[in-house]
């Protein structure tokens, strides 16, 4: 029992085994419902002291019969009414919710269909039909999927046990990707739009992300185009600040895990040998409004002309990390630029960055149209009602 | 968890502002909003500029004139800087360290850009005045000083026009709280700017169609 309620609470890590995504928040919801229907319907027949199954359960326990039926249809050769009648035993026997049911029934099928109950186990699919979901709806983990996407942005891996790492888009959202090393995945190719099914959803922070894995199969769609998500955004101004954390930092190496390693710790992994990376935490203000940007290690490079070893070489000759930061702070900062990305969280994740100098000839426009206004007293108004 | 992600401080934009407008923006306020939200005691100051809006931080240009160490222990620095419109200053101590530094090695005369803090403070004749808490003194050259030269005088123009037609901006009308501002020299100050800016171009040749904005 204690081992079935660890597996099914779903922030924990470990219970990522095959899933629908399209019913899994569903599922997460209903038990309790039926919890309190249950109640009620026990304190209504305390005579018989047997609970009555409640209707609506009876027919959600026969549609879980019946996905799992299908489900295991190319492994075990299942009747619906048998299942029906051993998940309504469990229920009664075990006061369970449904879910629970279903998962202790399909974890037990696993088993006898000689599927690992892992992790690596291959996804169940409802079916072979690539049946995409919209990104912005992927809102829980160890979820598998399937997504049509355009790849918007690659990073340079910052772990050798990454192979790629990078952006998807669609209309809906941008969601973050990984593929990693020693999988058959092929690279994705940035501008390229994919069909990608039986990727699986991760989380982080509150932040989901997508793992294309050796179960999942990848194919490149040129006719189906897509306008991702308008989440890209440029922001011309100042380069008013660069905040700590920026210049040379360790990130953990361990599978699946970039955080920064901050005193020789990562605050999941404990005391790691963390692998050095390269990147600058801005701020660029307009006067309008003032956004936080970052820039990885190859922007960093691409925009100071430093690179990872530079910077090593550097923090060497200082004895000193932090010195790497201080140099980039002397250099960038009150520098004019212009830098588009997507938006990821609170940052703008630059993309392309450009120093900009002096007047803009947009600006010379628009003071030329300031001073018009001057000019001709009737159009003293708005610039905005002078063009109208 | 991730709704908690969308509520960052918001970080105060740098108003682009001349020293006549940045001189006369003696008048603090704090924002009810915040607040209610802050759970610290530490709540943004805003300055109540004449053209309008609060300003908490500024970005502005000019030729740094001088500057004098004020200060031995902790070493506070004052410089004076002149831009298009008049003075202002800056005061550097060990909360700036970084401009602080810059203000220890800079020669004048100078064009510089300063992206800081409003701070006011009142004089032993009970007078109040300007000073900005640099956050970054950089030394530029002429093109990045009229850049930001150029970006005052379009958004003082957009504030002006603002307060024209919205007046009581915060709850207080500047031009009745800074009644010896003369706005129509201002305007006219900053207008001659942009004319000058516009001398000063490469590309200060009208177009055939003045493109609108």
């Amino acid at each position: 029992m204690e081992a079935r309620t660890r597996l099914n609470n779903p922030s924990s890590g470990a219970s990522q085994f095959p899933h629908d995504g399209r019913n899994a928040v569903r599922e997460f919801v209903t038990p309790w419902l039926g919890w309190g229907r249950w109640e009620e319907s026990l304190r209504g027949s305390l005579s018989s002291l047997e609970p009555t199954t409640d209707p609506q359960d009876m027919t959600e326990i026969a549609n879980a019969a019946e996905s799992l039926v299908g489900q295991f249809d190319d492994h075990l050769d299942l009747d619906a009414e048998d299942l029906e009648d051993e998940m309504e035993g469990l229920i009664a026997d075990y006061s369970l919710p449904v879910s629970e049911a279903k998962t202790i029934m399909r974890n037990k099928l696993l088993d006898e269909a000689g599927i690992d109950r892992t992790d690596d186990a291959p996804p169940v699919p409802d079916s072979s039909e690539f049946s995409p979901v919209d990104i912005e709806t992927i809102q829980s983990e160890g979820d598998w999927v399937d997504i049509r996407a355009n790849v918007v942005q690659l990073w340079t891996p910052n772990s050798s046990k990454i192979k790629q790492v990078g952006l998807l888009g669609d209309e809906s959202d941008v969601i973050k990707f990984t593929i990693f090393a020693g999988t058959d995945v092929p690279e994705l190719e940035k501008g390229h739009t994919y069909h990608l099914s039986n990727v699986v959803t991760d989380e982080y922070q509150g932040r989901y992300s997508v793992k294309i894995r050796e179960e999942s199969d990848v194919t490149i769609a040129e006719d189906d185009e897509i306008e991702y998500a308008a989440d890209e955004e440029s922001i011309e101004g100042v380069l008013y600040a660069v905040k700590s954390g920026s210049g040379l930092i360790k990130r953990c190496p361990e599978d699946d895990c970039s955080r920064v390693v901050s005193g020789g710790t990562c605050a999941d992994h404990g005391n790691v040998e963390g692998e050095p990376d390269l990147r600058i935490k801005a701020v660029v203000d307009n006067g309008f409004e003032a956004h936080d940007v970052v820039f990885n290690e190859q922007a960093t490079t691409e925009f100071t002309g430093m690179t990872l070893d530079d910077a090593l070489e550097i923090a060497s000759d200082a004895l000193d990390y932090s010195a790497v930061e201080r140099q980039i702070k002397s250099e960038v900062v009150g520098q004019f630029v212009h830098v588009s990305g997507p938006i990821l969280g609170r940052y703008l994740v630059v993309n392309d960055a450009e120093q900009v100098s002096g007047i803009t000839d947009e600006m010379v426009s628009r003071l030329q149209s300031e001073q018009a206004d001057t000019q001709s007293p009737d159009q003293s108004g708005t610039s905005a009602e002078a063009s109208a | 968890m991730s709704d908690a992600d969308q509520n960052y401080p918001k970080r105060n934009e740098a108003k682009r502002l001349f020293a006549e407008e940045f001189s006369t923006s003696t008048l603090t306020f704090q924002k009810q909003d915040e607040i209610d939200d802050s759970s610290s005691e530490n709540v943004a100051e805003y300055h109540l500029l004449p053209s309008g809006s609060g300003a908490n931080r500024a970005l502005m240009a000019g030729t740094l004139t001088e500057v004098t160490q004020i200060k031995e222990s902790p070493a506070l620095y004052r410089a004076r800087v002149v831009d298009e419109t008049g003075t202002f200053y800056l005061s550097a101590g060990q909360y700036n360290p970084d401009a602080r530094e810059v203000l220890r090695t800079i020669e004048a005369p100078q064009h510089i850009i300063v992206g800081g803090k409003l701070d006011s403070w009142d004089t032993d004749d009970g007078e109040w005045r300007m000073s900005l808490q640099p956050e970054f003194v950089t030394a530029v050259d002429k093109e990045t000083r009229n850049r930001v030269t150029a970006e005052a005088c379009l958004h003082t123009l957009d504030r002006l026009r603002d307060l024209e037609a919205n007046p009581a901006q915060d709850g207080a009308d500047p031009r009745s709280i800074y009644s010896d501002f003369d706005y129509d020299e201002f305007e006219d100050d900053v207008r001659s700017i942009v004319q000058t800016l516009l001398d000063d171009s490469p590309a200060s040749n009208p177009p055939a169609d003045p493109a609108p904005v």
